[in-house]
């Protein structure tokens, strides 16, 4: 039987960080590092059973595209509404500014499509900055209308803009190529956005550890003593909505694309609302959760199709006509339960039980 | 001239419906300092509680209407035992946020209840339509804007010359202390949920009778956001002059600017307004300027 000393300095000896190329690693624990080569190796074994033609199909590729498309938003956000404390409800627009920018760069110009996304990505940071500037007069609820006004506004110009936009009738987009390889199937679709993703994610998180990523967290946590500590609060605001907005015009830019066309409906208000949700489900402040976050809101409207359409098989045709409402009250009741009973969000519960493990047997930790 | 007294006239008869959605936000923010997004969604069930009474029973409107009221109130203050109680003493933010989840679950409960296509709604008030050579104003817009004034006064009156107004003063004020005094803060918290939804209410019994009435109405709630912001949040006044003012906005947009080509404006119009003066002023026109401390 060991002593409980003995579990307390295995637990701390555990947690210790010993040189500084330790504590600069991403993946610190070994944990980590193996789930991080468990993904890598499931996402290539899958890749290579389809060409083979066993593993996923091109709709499972479709829904990971989607999942993948949404968490560059999503990070975006949670750089924002996370690490800044800046709410924001104007997300979809940011991602409708994008999506326009590189459809009209791509049809208009002819611009090369990676050219063009990383264009989307700045036009929006640009917009991102202009809707930032309130942002040093007015916080809390007063800011999170003024995105949501921003919202109404660049809706409004996206329907009724029609020479530019070409109204509700959207922009139509060639299939993507990429140095010359085409992006038509959503297999080789998920490859460029996966690789994309690991970039992004990358840069997210390095940006969240540097000094760029502790001054926000500074002024999320009090930004009149972020202030006094010398962090310039309107530079680092109006950084945070730049950065926040280019991932999000990045994103807009893939979806548009991967939906072959750029239409106004995809962009409006509800879904600056599911973005929300995303990183709320996920848990506030930590990129980890936010793939969770996605991951879960993403597949809940599948499921529910999925359901609904065997339901429809087995019992009555006419249960699809419920679907958008069970959406909608699924997602709704998605939201107040998590912030009831579960305000960390999904990587809260991870981290309990993570934690429960790691100090076992002992109940809790006390220095 | 004439077609701006026209639009001025509709716009402030119109915005004094809108004052009354900003009071209901406004009282809600003042006592537990949530901002309901879900408003569309409270104004859609208020006047769906209404429609049944009214319509589907057929009682008198004089008996319908306070049923519809206390049905609309009840819903009120079960969504704030539900969803809001749970939250005391957590950050403020998150009730919002919940409120926006809120809006969701009820369009969608609407939807499966009621469907998605339009009810007509017509009240068979007394015609007032006034004329005055070239001007003109329907029955329906006077008979809302007189209701909705009626309505802000009996809503200030309980406020500021009953008891009960005191003690939601008091919790408005400072939840601790008016415990302290002997008020019960949760149950004043829950009145005011249930006098805020059924003000909603009545505000959308008078939109529906304008047109009529479906789960889709719930875009008049939108309105109402731009109505508190730019009187001020914490300011019952402010909620009057913000509605008159997004009321005249909207209208005199309709009537100048939409001819220009520029067809929807009227829509956008009031969030630009309120754009401009979150900027000149951040804390509204009314608004109680909060000095932060560390």
């Amino acid at each position: 039987m060991r002593s409980l000393s003995e579990f307390y300095s295995d637990y701390f000896s555990s947690t210790a960080v010993f040189s500084y190329k330790e504590d600069e690693r991403i993946f610190r624990t070994l944990f980590m590092r193996v789930w991080f080569t468990v993904l890598l190796v499931f996402v290539g074994l899958s890749l290579m059973g389809s060409t083979f033609g066993i593993g996923p199909n091109e709709y499972h590729y479709f829904i990971g595209n989607l999942i993948l498309v949404n968490l560059i938003s999503a990070i975006g956000l949670n750089l924002l509404v996370g690490f800044t404390g800046l709410l924001s409800l104007g997300h979809a627009a940011f991602m409708g500014v994008g999506a326009y920018t590189s459809a009209l760069l791509i049809t208009e110009y002819g611009c090369p499509f990676i050219l063009s996304i990383l264009i989307a990505g700045l036009m929006a940071a640009l917009f991102g900055l202009i809707v930032g500037i309130p942002s040093l007069r007015i916080k809390g609820f007063y800011l999170m209308v003024a995105t949501l006004a921003f919202q109404f506004v660049i809706e409004y110009l996206i329907i009724h803009w029609d020479n530019l936009t070409r109204g509700i009738r959207g922009i139509e987009l060639p299939t993507p190529h990429i140095f010359g390889v085409s992006l038509e199937k959503n297999q080789a679709y998920f490859v460029f956005l996966f690789v994309l993703v690991v970039i992004l994610m990358w840069g997210a998180k390095n940006l969240t550890r540097s000094k760029i990523g502790r001054a926000f967290i500074a002024i999320r946590d009090n930004d009149v003593s972020a202030e006094i500590i010398g962090i310039s609060i309107f530079r680092y605001k109006i950084l945070s909505f730049a950065i926040s907005s280019f991932y999000a015009g990045v994103g807009g830019a893939l979806y548009a694309s991967m939906l072959r066309s750029a239409i106004p409906e995809e962009y409006v208000f509800i879904n600056s609302i599911i973005f929300l949700a995303m990183v709320l489900v996920g848990g506030l402040g930590r990129l980890v959760g936010t793939v969770f976050g996605v991951i879960f809101v993403t597949l809940v409207p599948v499921l529910l199709d999925l359901g609904v359409s065997y339901l429809s098989h087995v019992y009555d045709p006419n249960v699809t006509i419920y679907l958008g409402p069970v959406k909608e009250l699924v997602f709704g009741g998605l939201i107040i339960l998590f912030i009831i009973f579960e305000p960390e969000g999904l990587v809260g519960i991870w981290i309990r039980i993570r934690d429960y493990f790691k100090i076992w047997p002992l109940p809790y930790i006390s220095e | 001239m004439v077609d701006f007294i026209q639009a001025l006239g509709s716009g402030i008869l119109v915005g004094l419906v809108y004052a009354l959605l900003g009071l209901s936000i406004v009282i809600i923010y003042r006592a537990s300092e949530a901002f309901n997004f879900a408003i569309g969604e409270f104004l859609v069930i208020g006047s769906f509680l209404f429609y049944i009474f009214f319509f589907d029973l057929g009682l008198p409107l004089l008996i319908a209407l306070p049923l519809g009221l206390v049905a609309a109130g009840l819903v009120g203050a079960l969504v704030e035992r539900l969803t809001i109680k749970p939250l005391l003493g957590r950050s403020p933010l998150s009730m919002t946020i919940i409120t926006l989840g809120l809006g969701f679950f009820l369009r969608a409960c609407v939807q499966l209840i009621f469907g998605s296509h339009s009810y007509s709604f017509f009240l068979e008030l007394p015609d007032i339509t006034q004329e005055y050579g070239d001007l003109l104003f329907l029955s329906d817009p006077i008979w809302a804007g007189m209701l909705s004034l009626c309505t802000f006064g009996l809503i200030i009156f309980l406020l500021f010359r009953t008891r009960w107004g005191l003690a939601i003063r008091a919790t408005s004020e400072n939840q601790a202390k008016a415990m302290a005094f002997g008020i019960d803060a949760r149950f004043i918290l829950l009145i005011v949920w249930a006098i805020s939804a059924a003000c909603i209410a009545i505000a959308g019994i008078m939109i529906s009778n304008f047109g009529a009435l479906s789960s889709m109405s719930a875009i008049v709630g939108l309105r109402a956001i731009p109505v508190v912001l730019i009187g001020g949040m914490d300011s019952i006044g402010g909620a009057l002059i913000g509605g008159i003012i997004v009321g005249v906005c909207e209208s005199l947009a309709g009537a100048y600017i939409e001819p220009l080509g520029l067809i929807g404006f009227k829509d956008v119009a009031p969030y630009l307004l309120l754009l401009i003066v979150l900027l000149i002023r951040p804390y509204g026109l009314f608004g109680e300027v909060r000095i932060e401390r560390v």
